[in-house]
């Protein structure tokens, strides 16, 4: 809000927001009728400040809110794309959701995480547009015991388990992130990719067959290389 | 593009082993990638982008609302010119059809200018000098009415030659029996001499047969309709040339009893009394009302700076204009209790108290209503809200319930006759918003009602409004009482929204199209043999 405040010019912010800011929370009131000078760093302000500031019609807020957390949710754009670029346009569009629809957050959860799922849902339209879901049918290929492995997981890095999943195949990726890292049910992902059931299920065993073969090379690669030197 | 590790404090169950599953959780939890810098550039440039088709799009509607309210103030206009010019001409027409009676009744007894133009014609045929005294002495008993025999014979015989009495009556004959006799020479009559006495004998009788045969049944025709008919055209600057006035000024009087009547009409008005013009009664109309409201801030964009552009919120536009988008016109009922009093025989003034109940309905995804946005009492608006779900959200039904109390006043133009007549009127009406009541479909816990004393309410309490109809007034012959059928219009002078944020130009206002019944009592019997 000082922020605000200080860019603006205090007062002179009252003349440019538009009638409906005068009826936004006290937060944003009163620090807008006292005249603050003092520059507020954007890593100070709350995510309810943040909100309050975009909904005021603050470009700066709207700035302050991306950086906030366009790194987190790049991380998460890019396992459901295939490419950085294509990681972007959902960042973006999914951006554009969030400033469009920022007066619907409830505020009882975590800025974050309704962020989150609104990039998930932008990445699941981009992957609609560019690559339709072939149907699977489910022929029951189903691994005998999904849980039986164990990694170390200092082994892996970010970098490289983020390659692992964007070469998987896209209706697989999708399955695989929204299963095992969202948390969503094979009911709900089968809904939201208009797929049954068992098709998910299908789809996360072999996609999670795939990962576990090319992670078991990834060792074997290690290994190898580690023996060599 | 930098990643850093997700090993931050809040990371789950920092286990050393874990199934695939844990893994990519535990990885990427907390990670983060940095995007372009240039990525919030495009992002900024898109949300302005946005901004500005929404404010085109905005104007496009306004600019098609706009084209369709001048149609409709083009149409009202030509409808009142209309209106207008029948009630003017009808009664100024009326009017002059008096003014011509009495004004031939001065200048004769019976109103036959017929001898004059008769004599005129017959000094144009014969081309022989026709006395003056002769002239003057037709003149002078057709002004005395006589129009008989025995006053022609009266006349010739002093008049001198004649020849020249001959000369006229021949014309006289001519004039009265349409031209037919034409195989009377004018001249040979007045050679004649003799037999001059014999055709104004003829003339005389044929005249005052003619004139006394025909000339109710003529008057009937073309005396009611030529005044009005003249009238018209005069107020067209059509006029009849000169030469063709004298023949304008032969049409028949009207006979003493219509005179009579014509006369005595204006002192019943004026003998009549106050409780005799005023008559009391009711009338239920029903239509189809919108209340045209427009929540948005949008328009009043129209001329603001950029920055002011710039710091609308995103969501409120778009909930905004979706119910205006959505917004449907209601059910209008409305009952009302009229006094009313005839200010003359075409005019009534109106007045009365009403009750009204108007209905609206719009839908909104973002739980929209009244202009605002419905808070924790309808959390459920928000569990499948349009941004983070694969399918869209589906509108949900507003409904709203208006209830208004008003006092119209207006003028009423018609026939106070029995019998079928047609009226039009115009009028105003002051209202106050008695209550009003905002429902969002399945949530009724979201349901917002207003009074008249409600200070936050977001409808504005006192409206004004202006009123026009035209229909069928029917009053059987011997009641005294009369109904009224026709199509009614209501559009109101101010907003429904107590605080619109546009330009009063650009202020959109209430308006409602219906059908309006009435009934009046304590209408005067009608006066027999006026009707």
């Amino acid at each position: 809000m000082s922020a605000l405040s200080a860019t603006l010019g205090g007062g002179g912010l009252r003349s440019l927001l538009p009638n409906g800011a005068a009826a936004r929370p006290e937060s944003l009131s009163s620090s807008l009728s006292a005249p603050v000078r003092t520059l507020t760093p954007p890593s100070q302000l709350s995510d309810l400040e943040l909100i309050d500031g975009c909904l005021a019609g603050s470009r700066l807020m709207q700035k302050y809110l991306y950086e906030r957390f366009a790194g987190r949710m790049m991380a998460v754009c890019l396992r459901y794309a295939q490419t950085t670029f294509e990681a972007e346009d959902v960042l973006q569009e999914g951006f554009l959701t969030v400033f469009k629809n920022l007066s619907s957050f409830r505020r009882e959860c975590p800025l974050e995480f309704w962020i989150r799922r609104i990039m998930v849902n932008a990445a699941l339209r981009q992957h609609r547009r560019n690559a339709p879901l072939v149907a699977v049918s489910d022929g029951g290929e189903y691994p005998e015991d999904l849980m039986g492995e164990e990694f170390t997981l200092s082994n892996y890095n970010f970098e490289e388990l983020l390659n692992l999943i964007q070469e998987l195949a896209p209706r697989y990726r999708m399955v695989f992130n929204l299963f095992a890292i969202e948390g969503y049910g094979h009911k709900e992902i089968g809904d939201m990719l208009g797929i049954s059931e068992g098709t998910s299920k299908s789809q996360y065993s072999r996609a999670r067959a795939i990962l576990k073969s090319k992670i078991e090379r990834l060792d074997a690669h290690r290994s190898h290389g580690s023996f060599r030197s | 593009m930098a990643a850093s590790a997700p090993n931050t404090p809040d990371s789950p169950t920092p286990r050393p082993t874990g199934d695939l599953e844990h893994l990519f959780q535990q990885k990427f939890a907390e990670a983060e990638v940095t995007p372009r810098a240039s990525l919030w550039d495009q992002l900024d440039h898109e949300l302005v982008i946005q901004q500005h088709e929404q404010v085109v799009q905005e104007n496009t509607t306004y600019r098609r609302r706009l084209i369709v309210h001048r149609w409709v103030a083009a149409a009202c206009l030509l409808l009142a010119f209309g209106f207008g010019s029948w009630a003017f001409l009808g009664n100024s027409s009326l009017r002059s059809s008096a003014e011509l009676a009495a004004g031939t009744s001065a200048e004769s007894g019976t109103g036959f200018r017929l001898g004059e133009a008769a004599a005129t014609k017959a000094t144009v045929a014969s081309g022989a000098s026709l006395g003056g005294v002769a002239a003057g002495g037709v003149v002078s008993a057709t002004e005395n009415g006589m129009g008989s025999q025995q006053a022609l014979e009266d006349i010739t015989a002093p008049a001198g030659p004649s020849s020249s009495v001959g000369q006229m009556l021949a014309g006289l004959y001519e004039s009265v029996t349409g031209g037919r006799s034409s195989g009377y020479d004018a001249g040979q009559l007045s050679d004649e001499g003799r037999g001059s006495r014999r055709y104004a004998t003829e003339g005389a009788s044929l005249f005052a047969s003619h004139s006394q045969a025909t000339e109710d049944g003529f008057f009937a025709g073309a005396g009611l309709m030529e005044p009005r008919a003249a009238y018209l055209r005069n107020s067209l600057g059509l006029h009849r040339p000169d030469t063709l006035k004298p023949a304008l000024l032969a049409i028949p009087q009207a006979p003493a009893q219509m005179q009579e009547m014509a006369a005595v009409e204006p002192e019943q008005k004026e003998t009549s009394r106050l409780w005799k013009r005023l008559r009391l009664g009711g009338s239920l109309a029903a239509g189809s009302f919108s209340p045209n409201i427009n929540f948005s801030h949008t328009d009043g964009r129209v001329k603001a700076d950029p920055v002011t552009t710039a710091l609308r919120s995103y969501y409120q536009d778009e909930a905004e204009d979706e119910y205006r988008r959505n917004l449907r016109a209601g059910l209008s009922q409305r009952v009302a209790l009229t006094a009313s009093y005839a200010l003359n025989k075409h005019w009534t003034l109106t007045g009365g108290a009403e009750v009204a109940e108007q209905r609206a309905t719009s839908a909104t995804t973002y739980g929209f209503i009244d202009g605002k946005q419905v808070g924790r009492e309808a959390a459920d608006i928000f569990s499948r809200p349009a941004a983070y779900n694969v399918a869209p959200a589906q509108p949900r039904t507003t409904s709203y319930h208006y209830r208004m109390a008003a006092v119209p006043v207006g003028v009423r133009y018609g026939s106070n006759k029995a019998g079928l007549s047609l009226y039009a009127k115009v009028g105003a009406a002051v209202s106050v918003l008695l209550s009003s009541r905002s429902e969002l479909d399945g949530s009724p816990e979201a349901t917002r009602a207003y009074s008249a004393k409600s200070t936050d309410s977001p409808y504005r309490q006192v409206l004004t409004s202006l009123r026009g109809g035209a229909g069928v007034r029917y009053q059987p012959a011997t009641a005294s009482w009369s109904l009224a059928v026709g199509p009614a219009a209501e559009t109101y002078l101010t907003t429904l929204n107590a605080n619109p944020s546009q330009r009063v130009a650009n202020q959109s206002r209430p308006y409602s199209l219906g059908v309006e019944a009435s009934v009046e009592f304590g209408t005067p019997k009608p006066m027999p043999g006026v009707q």
